[in-house]
Parts: structure tokens; sequence; C-alpha cells
């Protein structure tokens, strides 16, 4: 009897536990092999917030001034005199260098007695055309009379030509000695170089001394100097290709001296050429010139560092602005492959939002970096993609992905570097109690 | 007291020894046919290259940015290099260790019987306890068979199936250490540490407390013992195959 309530027994068993797998899901209980616990990561978490972001443009450039002159000699001859040294203010008019002037006013002086020669000899023409004229008059009037033959009547109107041409080649000679005089007087004056423009000497390449050569543009070295006014300056900018599309005339630039960061000079865009220029390495660059604002310097400490052409700055050009934008801080955005995040619905849908472009394989796709930021959930951090809009050095202005409730972690640069989705994370509120905390 | 001194009380007869034996032999014979035919039919190796399979597709998937092919190509050479070793552990556990369980545990709980006989001024017989215990490890078996029933039956896994406690569990993750003595709680060996426990007090080495204590502390040993060994196996086994 009691072997037969066993056997009973035994298969109610075996029938019940039947039943009960068969009701169960396949995988439903799930061994956890995480013997030790990982502690929470301590963590900086804020809240979104809404700010004001600028996107820059970055180039690098030099200050030039707006108005300077590159001195050159328009004759060749010897500097007697440089009248001003390095860095010496100037004004417009002031003799900067003088040339000898000696063949020029030897060349002045012949011409001036090649004038008076030629009025002397015109007067004399003009006398010699005056008796000329009477004495074809009075050859006319005897001829009437039948007391002169016709050969001299027509001696005497030969006369009468040579000399009106005698007079008129000594009034064209004149007037070429004239012209040359004129020549002369310009090459005299030449001789004297002048500043066009008020400023300042720099660049001075000529002493006393030294044979100048008559300069044009594309020759180097005939430069004596330049004059640079240093009351109005700007920036000589080379802005990227990739960069250039979004810089337009009239927007906003913070210049930034190398001698000086901290301090930015307030400046706007001018002009962006239209044409590039190919760069070291095939990078192409466009030039583009940036007014500067500055006010004059007072004299006193806090004037900042005094412009000078050719220093090195660092312009950024604010190119778009987005105000009362949702954003997080700049660090709390990181990349992630789409291999490294769960492989949860919402991942997926966020991921396949990127077409996979032509000839890519599903391995590649897995290599994608995703952007995404670590939100707290409960205890843990949870991976979020975001989309992302404006960004400037701070903050990144969040378009998709998040609440605006939630609350990010956005520190230390160390956690974020390692974080896993699902890692078990401790919020703390200040740095000042991370760094307390260890 | 000296228990060899005393034959009547010692009771190491061959006959005894005769009456053990075979049973035991035969549910021995049984453990190894019910394996062999789990690695006959596959459903060992199975779960085994799954493993295996598993860490090779993580390494595929993570090696994608590894800095050449010939770097994942060797770890997986390496994944499915592991396979014999994890192979011969899985044979040793199934054809050696099981089956010698079995008569571990019906020595270790006849001789802990007569133990407490001994130390209660009981008459003991070894060939009694040794032959009852030996007996009751039928019910292990059947717990096996049925275990091994339920896995033809419903065509899962070994570790889909359950005649344990873990049954009950809700679906979730668990620590390994709870969920392995979860599923350590056999009813099938429950039922077996029971009727070894009444079998002691028939036999009255014991009375109903004193066998049912030992057979529980008899069951709490073989149930740390497995868990620490299965803890220790499991976490190799994911370190070695990348598992998760």
């Amino acid at each position: 009897m009691l072997r037969l309530a066993t056997v009973l027994g035994v298969c109610i068993l075996a029938a019940g536990l039947a039943a009960m797998n068969a009701a169960r899901d396949p995988g439903a209980v799930r061994l956890d092999w995480t013997l030790v616990r990982t502690p929470p990561r301590k963590v900086l978490a804020e809240p979104l917030a809404r700010a004001t972001i600028i996107r820059t443009v970055t180039a690098s450039g030099v200050i030039e001034s707006v108005d300077q002159a590159e001195i050159a000699s328009q004759i060749i001859g010897r500097v007697v005199a440089v009248n001003f040294k390095e860095g010496d203010p100037v004004k417009a008019g002031d003799v900067l260098v003088a040339i000898d002037p000696t063949d020029a006013q030897a060349k002045l002086d012949s011409a001036n007695a090649r004038i008076s020669r030629l009025e002397a000899a015109i007067n004399q023409a003009d006398s010699d055309l005056k008796k000329a004229q009477r004495d074809a008059d009075l050859s006319s009037k005897l001829a009437g009379r039948g007391f002169s033959t016709p050969t001299e009547l027509a001696d005497s109107f030969t006369l009468l030509a040579k000399a009106e041409a005698a007079l008129a080649m000594c009034r064209n000679e004149l007037t070429e000695s004239q012209a040359m005089r004129r020549a002369g007087e310009e090459e005299l004056r030449r001789t004297t170089i002048r500043s066009p423009i008020d400023g300042v000497v720099s660049n001075l390449e000529v002493d006393v001394g030294e044979i100048v050569i008559a300069g044009t543009t594309n020759l180097p070295g005939s430069v004596l100097m330049k004059v640079c006014d240093l009351d109005r300056m700007r920036v000589r900018a080379d802005v990227d290709e990739t960069d250039v599309p979004l810089v337009r005339r009239g927007q906003v630039a913070r210049v930034f001296l190398q001698a000086d960061q901290l301090r930015p000079l307030p400046g706007r865009i001018d002009r962006v050429s239209p044409q590039g220029k190919v760069k070291k390495d095939e990078v192409v660059g466009f030039e583009t010139l940036v007014d500067l604002d500055v006010p004059k310097p007072t004299g006193s400490e806090s004037d900042g560092p005094m412009l000078r052409p050719g220093m090195s700055v660092t312009v950024e050009v604010e190119v778009r602005q987005s105000d009362d934008a949702l954003s997080v801080p700049a660090q709390a955005v990181v990349h992630r492959r789409r291999k490294e995040l769960p492989d949860s619905p919402l991942i997926r849908d966020w991921s396949e939002r990127t077409a996979r472009q032509p000839g890519e394989k599903a391995r590649d796709a897995e290599q994608r970096y995703l952007k995404v930021v670590f939100v707290l959930d409960g205890g843990v951090a949870r991976a979020q993609p975001i989309e992302t809009g404006l960004s400037d050095e701070r903050r990144v202005e969040v378009r998709a992905g998040l609440d605006e409730d939630a609350r990010v972690v956005v520190g230390p640069f160390h956690a974020l570097d390692e974080l896993k989705d699902g890692d078990a994370v401790l919020p703390v509120d200040s740095p000042a109690e991370l760094e307390k905390e260890g | 007291m000296d228990l060899a001194a005393s034959p009547v009380t010692t009771g190491t007869t061959r006959a005894g020894e005769a009456r053990g034996a075979p049973i035991l032999g035969l549910w021995i014979g049984l453990t190894l046919a019910l394996h062999l035919a789990m690695w006959a039919t596959g459903g060992r190796t199975a779960a085994l290259a799954t493993a295996v399979e598993g860490g090779v597709t993580r390494i595929e998937r993570d090696g994608a940015a590894a800095p050449s092919d010939e770097v994942v190509r060797k770890a997986v050479e390496l994944q499915r290099a592991a396979l014999p070793f994890w192979a011969v552990v899985r044979l040793l556990g199934d054809f050696l260790f099981e089956p010698a369980a079995l008569a571990i545990r019906a020595a270790a709980a006849a001789v802990g019987f007569c133990a407490c006989a001994a130390l209660a001024g009981r008459r003991w017989k070894f060939d009694r306890a040794w032959a009852d215990c030996a007996r009751l490890q039928g019910w292990w078996v059947l717990g096996l068979a049925v275990r091994l029933g339920l896995v033809a039956w419903l065509r899962r896994s070994e570790e889909d199936v359950e005649t344990s406690i873990a049954l009950f569990l809700p679906p979730g993750a668990y620590p390994a250490a709870i969920g392995l003595a979860a599923r350590r709680v056999d009813f099938f060996a429950l039922l077996g540490w029971l009727a070894t426990a009444l079998a002691g007090r028939r036999r009255g080495e014991a009375n109903l407390a004193t066998a049912l204590a030992l057979c529980g502390s008899l069951a709490a040993v073989e149930v740390a013992a497995r868990v620490g060994v299965g803890l220790f196996l499991g976490s190799a086994m994911r370190l070695a195959l990348s598992a998760p």
C-alpha cells in the first residue's frame, strides 16, 4: 500500500514538474555571474539647462595696419640722407629719404639753358621771317611793274618759306626742351622721398650711402621702408575652407593676441576673399579681413599690449547663435560605438536613423559612433543617444533624445571616459564633494 | 567503546556488502546510462558548443576594432580550442563525479547513522544502513531520469528544465550563488534524504529529529560543495570563453 502511494506520489510529482516546466518560459531565470559587485562610481550630475550657445569658427591670422605704404625709390641713385629711424612717427609730406640730386639737377640746368638758347633762336628766326616777308612783298610789287625777274620773285618767296620753317623748328625745339625741363624737375623732385601718409616708420631697409634702385611691386629689395598708420589696425586671417561657408561680412569676431589671450579684442568681419589659396599640406584657406574696434591707448596699464603689425592672433568668428537652447555641458556628450551600447529598441532605432552608406557592411555599422549622454536612472547610468545642435566651448545644444528634467553625468572626465550603460553610479552635488569623497 | 570488537554491533558481513553494492551498482549504471544518453543525443555537447560559439561571436563583434583580423582570428581559435578542455571537465563530472557522488552519499549517510547510533548507545548494523542508503540513492537517479525526460519531452536545454525549488523563482536575474543553490534543492533529492532519514529511524539508529538533522546536515554539505564547485567552474568558464 505504501509502495503504491509512493509510486503514485512520484508520478504526480513528475507530472506536476512537467506541467510547471512547460508553463515556464525558457531563459526566464538568469544567473548573474557577477560574484563581487563593483562599488558605485561617484559622479557629478547636473540637470539640463537653458543657455545661449554661440557657435564660433576659429582661424589664425596676423595684425596689419589698414593704411600702410611701402616706400620705394622711383630713380636710381645714392642715398644722401635718411631722416627717420625705425619706429619714428612721421607726417604726410615729411622727407624720409634724400637721394643725391646732382645728376637730376644737372639735367634740369641743361634743359633750362637749352630753353634760353631756343628762346633767343626763336627771336632771331622771327626777325628773319619778318625780313623775308618784307622782301617777298617788295619783290611782288617790283615784279608787277616789271622791274624784277620771276626768278628773283621766286627766290624771295623761298626765303620767306625758309624763315617760317626755321621759326617753327625753333618753337618745336623749345617745346621739347620745356618737356625735358619738366622731366628734369620731376626727377629732381624724386630725389626727395616723402611720406604719403601719417604713420610710423617700419621695415627700414636703407642707409646713407647705399645705391637704391627703381622699385616695382614685384621687385624684392626695392622697398626702402614701410610707413604704417597704427591708429587703424585690422587682422588678415586665414579661414579654412570647411568653415568659410559660415563666415559672412559683418559677423562679430573676437581676436586673441598671442601676447594676451585673456583679453580678446572686438572685431567684425570686413571681407572674405572669393578666391582660396592652397596652403601647406594641400589645405585651402580663404583670406578674411577683420576690422578691429580698438580704442586709442590712454597710456594706462589697462590698455593691454600695443597692437603692432605682424602680431600673431587667433580669431573667433561668431557664426551662429541659439538663444535659450536646452543644453548640457560639453564634456557630458561622449561618443560610443554602436556595439558598445545595449541592443535595446531605443538604441536600435537611433542607430538606424542614419542610413547605411553605400557599400558599408553591417559589421562596419557596428563601428559607428553615436553621441550619447549618461542619464541617471535610479542608481545606474543609462547611455542615451542624443541629437545635438550648436555647441561652444562649454555647452552643447540638445535637440532630441532627452527629457528636460533628466539629470546627466557631467564628470569627472575619467568616469565619463570609462562609463558603460548600466554601471552603478552615486551622484554627488559638487566637484568639491567629489574630490572630498575621493 | 570498541566498535570493532563486537561482530554483533559492527555487522560487517560479506552478505551485507553484497546487498548494498549490487543495488548501488545498478544506480551507478543507470546514472552512467542516462548521462551517456545525454552525450549521445548531443545535449551536453550542444550546450558547451553554444557557450563557446557565444564567446566567439562576442569576440568577432567586439574585435572589429582590433588592429588586425589576425588578432581576432587567433582569439577565435583560442575560444574554440577551449571546447575540448571544457568537454573533458564535463565528462569527468558526468561519468566520474556524479556516479561517485551516489556511493559517497550512501556511505556518508550509513556511516553517519551508525555513528549516531554508537554515540547514543543504540544497536546498529552498518550493512543494513549501507544497504538502505544504497537502495535509497534511487531517488537521485529517479530525479536525474525525470529531468532528462523533461529535457527530451520539452526539447529544451538542461538549464531550462528544473526539478528543484528554482522552479518557483520569478523570472529575472539572480546572483549565481543563489541560483545554483536553488537548483541544488531538488525535489527528488529532498525525497531521497527524507526517505534516508525515515529508514534510519526505522532501523532504530536514531530518532526522527536526529535522523532529519543528520540528513539535513549531509544535504547542506553536499549543496555547499556543489555550489562551490559550480561557482568556481562557472566563473572559470565564463572567464575563458568571454561569456557574459
